[in-house]
């Protein structure tokens, strides 16, 4: 009898290579441009039958209504086994039953899930999976991130069962988000526009016993705009370096005060040349304040990346792109304009007071007294 | 708001043309519909009462309210996963392995007996990771030399991999261990892939005439190795030996591809049809019959081309390709890409090296112009090997 028994399983052994319908496998999807469920995960109804009693009839067959009946034991059964970190914090997986599905072999159960992180910050969520590899360690989830428009496909396995929702940008990435960043945040950062505007203004018409007195060439024009810019640029990149390399620290209230303060400051200085005449250590000083600024910006976005000096290069680069952009559309502009009467009479008074105003309107709103 | 717009435009004039009006909108809707595009294929919500899975034995698992769980011996392990493996053997699922690995997981390998190594070694042989299974199999043959089970399976393991010597050598305990059929049919299949290939298929021949008192199994065995011998010879018999083999197992997923392939290769495409009818959530038929609808021009050739594209997709995706044969069987037969079924049947050949894989490799290599490719592999074209 024995031997019977062993020729049958032998027979069993040797004709069983047929191959045929597929291994376990869950779809996860993952879009985070999808705010209300960025997840989705697709499980096979016969994995879950496995692991689950869900003929709760006994008469051989699901149906979808008992399917939604088992909707929390199956939302608890997934909590169990798959979570999500954000840095050292745990986020609340909020499961949600979407309905039903198919791939190749049959019928998915559809499951969406949304994750509330304590921080919003993408870039450091990590999801661990953990469904199914008791049960059978030749589970798969074959996973499909979008981001940007691209879809990245990967699996997960008893050998790597955690998923980073978000790669790390590229060198080249970075350097363009930065330099973007940077260029963005000088033109939509009214302030250092209007310190600029305020340093420029005096290169070409000068106030000198009373009256305004109008440079002849534009070289000279563009020199001493080159030398004022110059210094502001080099002033705060050596104050943005230091502060977002945490080697200094500032309190960011006082900062964007004096960076008001300054504005008013460079105005008044044009009328009434109380800081003196040379326009380059005025850019100098008030550059070193406004390069903590910058630093405070640029702080906001470095949680994203891995590449500190890239990331910090092209912010500053973008800066000095987007000021090079106003220089020369401004210096031209006011250079053919300086002898004007509307230019002296109407133009630069009233360009100077919004400017001084403005400033001053600043000091008031930030200053950190209340 | 819309009905406005129509209205307003409808007056004429200078104003923009009705038509217009959509397709401004659809524009200007775009890119929100970009973004709202769904990942993942389309879900719906059937009503309560839908059907969406039914439990029979056609399932590849085993449901959890079917399991009772008693405290896992050895005995009751290697029962369990038989079980498992024959389900995989039935559905032509590679699922349940996945299961019976689980459930070996469960009990240290410190309590494991010799039997249960052999089943484990089973598993691994389907999953075609032949070495963890040779590894397992010295084990058992260690403890137990004169396990046939044991010898057989590392005999058709060595087959698979074209390792004559090792196929040889386990043929030759196995006659010491267990003499009859099945060792007269190892032994006769390896004589027809040396000089005299008609002479072994008539020794087995004659030797099954000769066994009317062995046990059904063991003829059974026999048979199947007889048809595998005549196919591999090229011999007009084998249709018959195929016919002959299902009709004693017709539940058998491996005799039933095989005869299908035969006749696929003989040009009769049409007699593939009926064969495969039923079966096609099974790779391996699936493709056949793919094959065959392709031969034919049937009108439903597409539906089932789209289905095995998904599938193949998936298994694409998730890397661990099982089904290499297949696929690469698929490319060149149905596709008509005898350049990338080639390359898949050569990933397939660095793993599997029987007589089909054999012979796929070879048509695949002939219709993409790469016979010089088959010297470097070391492959006859002519070899009935």
């Amino acid at each position: 009898m024995t031997r019977i028994v062993s020729i049958l399983l032998l027979v069993l052994f040797v004709c069983g290579s047929a191959h045929a319908h597929k291994a376990s496998d869950s779809f996860l999807y993952w879009d985070a441009a999808n705010q209300d469920s960025p997840g989705r995960l697709d499980i096979a109804l016969v994995d879950l039958l496995g692991v689950m009693v869900l003929d709760s009839n006994g008469d051989n067959q699901v149906t979808w209504g008992e399917l939604q009946d088992q909707q929390s034991g199956i939302t608890e059964y997934l909590a169990s086994r798959i979570s999500m970190t954000a840095g050292e914090q745990n986020c609340a997986m909020d499961w949600r039953m979407a309905g039903l599905t198919q791939h190749s072999d049959g019928n998915y159960l559809a499951m969406e899930v949304k994750p509330n992180c304590p921080t919003e910050s993408v870039e450091e969520q990590q999801l661990q999976y953990n469904l199914f590899f008791t049960e059978d360690p030749q589970h798969r989830a074959l996973v499909m991130v979008r981001k940007d428009g691209n879809e990245r496909l990967t699996v997960l396995s008893p050998g790597q069962r955690s998923l980073a929702l978000a790669d790390n940008p590229g060198l080249l990435q970075t350097a363009k988000t930065f330099l973007w960043e940077g260029m963005v945040h000088l033109w939509i950062g009214y302030d250092h526009i209007l310190f600029l505007l305020a340093l420029m203004l005096p290169a070409v018409l000068k106030r000198k016993k009373g009256r305004w007195v109008s440079v002849d060439s534009m070289g000279s024009a563009v020199k001493e705009v080159a030398l004022v810019v110059t210094a502001f640029t080099l002033a705060h990149s050596i104050t943005l370096v230091m502060a977002t390399l945490g080697w200094v620290r500032f309190d960011i209230a006082w900062i964007e005060t004096i960076i008001a303060l300054s504005i008013v400051a460079a105005a008044i200085n044009i009328v009434w040349p109380f800081l003196g005449g040379r326009l380059y250590l005025l850019g100098f000083g008030f550059g070193l304040i406004h390069g903590f600024g910058f630093a405070s910006v640029l702080s906001d976005f470095l949680v994203n990346t891995g590449s500190l000096a890239v990331a910090l290069a092209s912010f500053n680069i973008g800066v000095e792109l987007a000021q090079l952009a106003i220089v020369v559309v401004f210096v031209p502009a006011i250079f053919l304009l300086r002898r004007q009467w509307i230019y002296q009479r109407v133009i630069l008074p009233v360009g100077i007071t919004l400017i001084a105003c403005t400033g001053m309107y600043w000091v008031w709103d930030r200053i950190p007294l209340a | 708001m819309p009905s406005t717009i129509f209205l307003a435009s409808s007056k004429g004039g200078r104003g923009v043309r009705p038509g217009f009006y959509p397709l401004i909108l659809s524009v200007l809707l775009l890119p929100s519909a970009g973004i709202a595009a769904p990942i993942g294929p389309d879900v719906q919500i059937p009503s309560r009462e839908e059907v969406v899975l039914r439990i029979d034995n056609s399932l590849p698992v085993i449901p959890k309210a079917e399991r009772n769980s008693p405290e896992l011996s050895p005995a009751i392990l290697a029962l369990q996963v038989r079980e498992l493996i024959q389900r995989s053997r039935e559905t032509g699922s590679p699922r349940p392995l996945g299961l019976a690995e689980g459930l070996l997981a469960q009990v240290p390998e410190s309590e494991w007996t010799p039997d249960v190594y052999l089943i484990r070694a089973t598993v691994l042989q389907r999953l075609h990771r032949f070495d963890d299974a040779e590894a397992d199999l010295e084990r058992v043959l260690q403890a137990d030399p004169d396990n046939h089970q044991a010898w057989l399976t590392r005999y058709s393991i060595a087959l698979v991999r074209g390792d004559i010597q090792g196929a040889e050598q386990a043929c030759g305990l196995l006659e010491k261990v267990l003499p009859g059929l099945v060792a007269q049919s190892c032994s006769a299949e390896l004589a027809s892939m040396g000089d005299a290939p008609e002479q072994a298929f008539q020794d087995l021949q004659l030797s099954i005439q000769n066994s009317r008192n062995a046990h059904s199994s063991e003829r059974d065995y026999a048979l199947v190795t007889l048809a595998d011998m005549a196919s591999r010879l090229d011999m007009p018999v084998a249709g018959k030996l195929w016919a002959e083999a299902l009709l004693q197992a017709p539940d058998d997923l491996y005799r039933r591809a095989r005869f299908a392939d035969w006749l696929l290769l003989n040009d009769q495409a049409k007699a593939v049809l009926p064969l495969t009818r039923d079966y096609v959530a099974v790779d391996t038929l699936a493709v056949l019959r793919a094959v065959a609808m392709t031969d034919l021009q049937h009108p439903q050739r597409q539906t089932l081309t789209e289905d095995l594209q998904r599938r193949f997709q998936e298994a694409s995706w998730r890397g661990e390709f099982l089904h290499q044969w297949e696929y690469a069987r698929f490319l060149l037969d149905v596709q008509g890409d005898a350049r990338a079924g080639f390359e898949m049947a050569e990933a397939n050949w660095q793993t599997q090296r029987a007589y089909p894989d054999r012979q796929l490799l070879v048509r695949a290599a002939i219709a993409a112009g790469k016979q010089d490719d088959l010297k470097r592999l070391g492959v006859e074209s002519g070899a009935a090997l």
